[in-house]
Formats: C-alpha cells, structure tokens, sequence
C-alpha cells in the first residue's frame, strides 16, 4: 500500500474555517471513454489489416487503453481523483495494491445540470471557482405552483445558498479543485511452459479479477468538545473493460483445441496460448 | 453519459399518495445501443475479407440512438384519469404534441399476509387476475383467489393472503417525442444532451432525467466508430514480432473496402 498526504491552500478563496459546514473529500473514477473499452469498427480494421500484413491481432490495444506489455510485465495505469471540500485541511490517500505516483493539481471545467429538489442549501460534489449558474426551467413550490426563482449565492467555495426551497433546474459551470493520482500495477503475466520431464508448470502470477481500492482519511471538524475523529472514503478503482479483456485472454494461456485424426478415432489434443498462440504441448491419443 | 445531481431535504419526488396523479418515464434503449454488437462485427468482417454487400455506411449498422446530430427519446407520462389536466416541459429539447393511448400491462404482485399492493403505472381498471401458485392465508391453508379492486396505484384484496398474483390492467399513456440537439461545443464542456423532463398538473407534479444512450457526449452519432488511436504491442513472446528479414512485403488495402489492391515482396540479399 502507498500512501500520500496533500495540503495545498487555495489563494483568492474563501476556505476559511469559520465557513466550513462539513468537511469530506470525494473519490471519483475516471471517465473512460467508450473508444477504450468496447471494440469499434476502427479497432477491428486495425487488427484485420495487422493480420493481414502479418502482425497477430493480440497485439492490438485499443486507443486509451491503460494497459502496456514490456518484457513480459503487463503494466495498468490506472487514474482517478480526488476532490476536497476544500484546501484547508491535510488528507492522505492510498491504494490496496500497485504504486501511486506523484499527484497532479487539477483545476478542470465541469458543467452540469442540477436539480432543485426543495433544498435550501447544496453541497457540490468539489470546491469550485469561478462557478456559474443559469436556470433551465421555472421554479415551483411543493404544490407545483410557478413560483419566484430563488436568489443563490456561492457559500465558501462548495456548497450554493437558495433564498427559499423549489423544484427547478440549473445548469451549472464551474472549476473543479482537486487532484489526478494514477496508480500504477505491474502484473507478471502467468504462463504455462513444457518441463523437462514434459510436465506442464505454471509461472507467473494469474491475472483476474484485477480489483483495487482507493482510500482517502481525513481528521473530521472537530465536535463541540474540540474532540476530531478519522474519516474515510473509499472508491473501487474502475478497470476499464479493455484491461479485463486483455488479462482474460492471458487468464492461464492454455485452452485445448482438439483435432480427431484421419482414422476417425484417434485424437490429438493442442494445448496454446490465447495470449500469443504458441503451441504449447501436443498430446497424441489412440 | 449525463451527469444531473438532485439533492433533497425529505422525498418530496412523489409529493403525496393523494396527489401522486401523474407518472412520467421515459423509454428505455435498445439493448446494446450505441454499441457494436458481435452482428455489426461479422458483418464488417464480411465486407472487409468477402467483400459481401449490404450498405456502404458502417456507422449506420450501429445503433447510436441518435437521429442525425440530435438525440430523440420518447418521454412516457401516465395519468391517473383521463381528464388530469396538466402541462409537460423540458429543461432543454423540443418536446412533440402527445399522442395518447390505452395500454395493457401485466405485473406479477407479491403478497406477503397483506390484502394492499402497488402497480407500477396508475390504471384505469383490472382486465384479469389469476393466482401463481397457491395462496395461503395466515393458518397457512389454501384459499382462492380473494376479490380485487384497484384504484390508481393500489390494489387492495378482499383478504390478506401469501403468494403472487398476476394482473393484467389497463393504462393510460401519453407519449411525447423529445429531440435535443448536441450543445454548442465552443461553448459547453461536457453533458452535451442533458435534459430534464417534467410535468406538473394543480397540486402536483414528476420530473426525471433524462438518459442520453451511451456514448453520446462521444460519438455523437458515429458511435461505431473512434478517433482512431490505437496502437500494437508486440509481447516479447509475440511468435509475429516483427524481425529483420529477408524480404520486403507491400500490402497496399482500400481503406473503405478493404480490397487488396496489390501484394509485392522484394528480396533482398545480404552483402
């Protein structure tokens, strides 16, 4: 498991204690795009083509596909983030497995739209600067009534004001504050080799089910009797689709194909890999 | 894939059973759509190594949910009787005139010693009812089917029992046509096609958000397709890594169909 601290102070921004209502910090996966992981026709006119000119198709790896092979060690970089309702307190984050490097001060453009459900005061998913807000609908009171579009004021940096509840909706713009950390797994892929005695042996580690967790801590706002308590919030790291494909076709690199010889009866059995389609061993049965 | 955030205090989404008069829903996408299926692949292949064919627009194969450059979704409002007067609206989109009909669904209701159920939709009258298995009342005897009534939502049974029923009832839906047209790029970031649909009526009202089919804010409408980024590897046991030969080979494709419009190897020697 590794580990990070992070404390950076906003400059310009009202993240003073005084206005801290709550204090958490939000784990968010990383929006993969469907290009990495569903084959398209682009992925399957790349792998024709490479067969045809004699490159096998397994070697393909769809765009943004986080997966690298080198030497033998397949290696998934896999990012997310982490969003602090604000920059005045110190949090750590760490992952199960793999190594979490350096993380990146991210300040990037959301939009969204958001939907007044009778609240008075929102609670936005990150900190933000430079936030926007523009109605997308009339406002009504619980009865449905049209009524007057609430006045909503930014509170501290994370959490929007309304002058009075409503149902309606607007579309908000915003900069979200945070972090990209990227953890990165080097798995040793498992393969299964013809001994000298004509055994089969399996090496390598097996590669399924890649899981991995992330896990922020944070020391709670203290209580009323200045007590604090440790917080956590843990997300399940997304694998793309892509990865998961690819590592279960290296599951255990032996699927049997079976060939009846000319007889009728006897039988051979191929053992190859899914991974490079290498022969492995050959069995011969009367 | 939208991203819509709806905090509330309490859960005043369906206001009250006595007002809770209107349903909205909003029409499901097909299955893998926005996706191409192992169908859509074959057919490719086909094309590409047979040359079979059927049409010259790959994208078309795909289903994108899309209409051109606009996502259309059909938007479901149920009343409870036919006369609720009451107004639909979008955050953003064109919704179409609605178009009304009388529908049959069927549910299957569990019993659990209680003689009350809900549906899913407000209906507008039982057509049938029959048990699924034997009912048992609170001895754990057999009993028959009890009398039904329904009225709106709820189903209430002339005595509690324990087992499943299913009934055929009828309902009333109004169905709308929502188009959205993708927001100006140069100046949105992301949720292209997000919408809000909502209906209210005197004292009451739903609202849902709407769900762009996948992949939208991506492909648009060549969601069969992707910008093209992809790249091989060659694992140190790839038994075709790429060597140094003894020949130079020259395959030169059609891009579009695929033909093979030459083949030329060239030996070359080592001096």
């Amino acid at each position: 498991m590794t580990t990070q601290s992070l404390s950076i102070a906003l400059t310009g921004q009202d993240t003073g204690a005084d206005t801290a209502l709550e204090r958490f910090v939000r784990l968010e996966n990383w929006a993969w795009k469907m290009e990495a992981q569903y084959a398209n026709y682009y992925d399957l006119y790349q792998m024709l083509t490479g067969a045809r000119g004699g490159v096998s198709a397994w070697t393909y790896v769809p765009a943004d596909c986080p997966i690298s092979v080198q030497d033998g060690v397949v290696t998934v970089a896999l990012p997310f983030y982490s969003y602090p309702s604000s920059f005045d307190f110190s949090y750590s984050v760490s992952t199960s497995i793999g190594t979490l490097g350096e993380p990146t001060r991210i300040s990037e453009a959301r939009e969204f739209d958001l939907v007044l459900d009778h609240a008075t005061r929102i609670v936005l998913p990150y900190a933000v600067e430079a936030p926007s807000l523009e109605w997308q609908s009339p406002a009504f009171d619980r009865d449905w009534r049209v009524t007057d579009q609430p006045t909503i004021t930014v509170e501290g940096n994370n959490s929007l004001r309304l002058s009075h509840a409503c149902w309606g909706v607007v579309r908000l713009k915003c900069l979200a504050q945070g972090y990209l950390h990227t953890v990165q797994i080097r798995l040793v892929k498992q393969t299964t080799e013809e001994d000298e005695n004509g055994d089969l042996n399996t090496t390598g580690y097996k590669i399924e089910n890649l899981a991995c967790s992330a896990t922020a801590a944070w020391q709670s706002l203290p209580d009323e009797a200045g007590n604090t308590e440790l917080e956590t919030e843990v997300l399940e790291v997304e694998v793309p689709r892509c990865v998961e494909d690819y590592l279960a076709t290296c599951e255990d690199g032996l699927p049997v194909m079976d060939v009846i010889g000319p007889d009728g009866k006897s039988k051979t059995v191929v053992y190859y890999s899914t991974c490079t389609g290498n022969i492995i061993h050959t069995t011969h049965n009367a | 894939m939208n991203q819509t955030i709806s905090i509330s205090l309490s859960n005043p989404r369906r206001a009250s059973a006595s007002r809770d008069l209107l349903m909205l829903e909003q029409r499901g996408w097909r299955p893998y759509t926005g996706y191409v299926t192992a169908a859509n692949a074959v057919a490719f292949l086909g094309r590409m190594l047979y040359g079979e064919e059927t049409d010259n627009n790959w994208s078309e194969r795909t289903d994108c949910g899309m209409t051109g450059e606009d996502m259309v979704t059909g938007i479901f409002a149920y009343p409870a009787y036919p006369d609720l007067a009451y107004q639909i609206a979008a955050s953003y989109g064109i919704l179409s005139e609605g178009v009304r009909e009388e529908i049959e669904q069927e549910e299957v209701l569990q019993f659990s010693l209680e003689d009350e159920a809900s549906t899913k939709y407000p209906s507008q009258g039982i057509i049938s009812a029959e048990p699924l298995g034997d009912l048992y009342d609170a001895g754990g005897g057999i009993v028959p089917i009890p009398a039904i009534s329904i009225e709106q939502d709820k189903v209430t049974l002339s005595r509690a029992v324990y087992g499943s029923i299913r009934i055929t009832y009828r309902v009333l839906r109004d169905t709308y046509i929502l188009t959205v047209t993708r927001r100006d790029p140069e100046t949105t970031v992301e949720n292209f096609y997000s919408s809000v649909a909502y209906a209210w009526y005197d004292g009451g009202g739903d609202w849902l958000t709407v769900e762009a089919p996948p992949g939208a804010d991506e492909f648009d409408s060549e969601c069969g397709w992707s910008s093209g980024l992809g790249s091989a590897t060659w694992p140190d046991d790839e038994h075709n890594r790429p060597v140094s030969s003894g020949a130079d080979r020259r395959i030169v494709i059609e891009y579009c169909s695929g033909v093979v419009w030459s083949d030329k190897t060239w030996e070359t020697f080592e001096s």
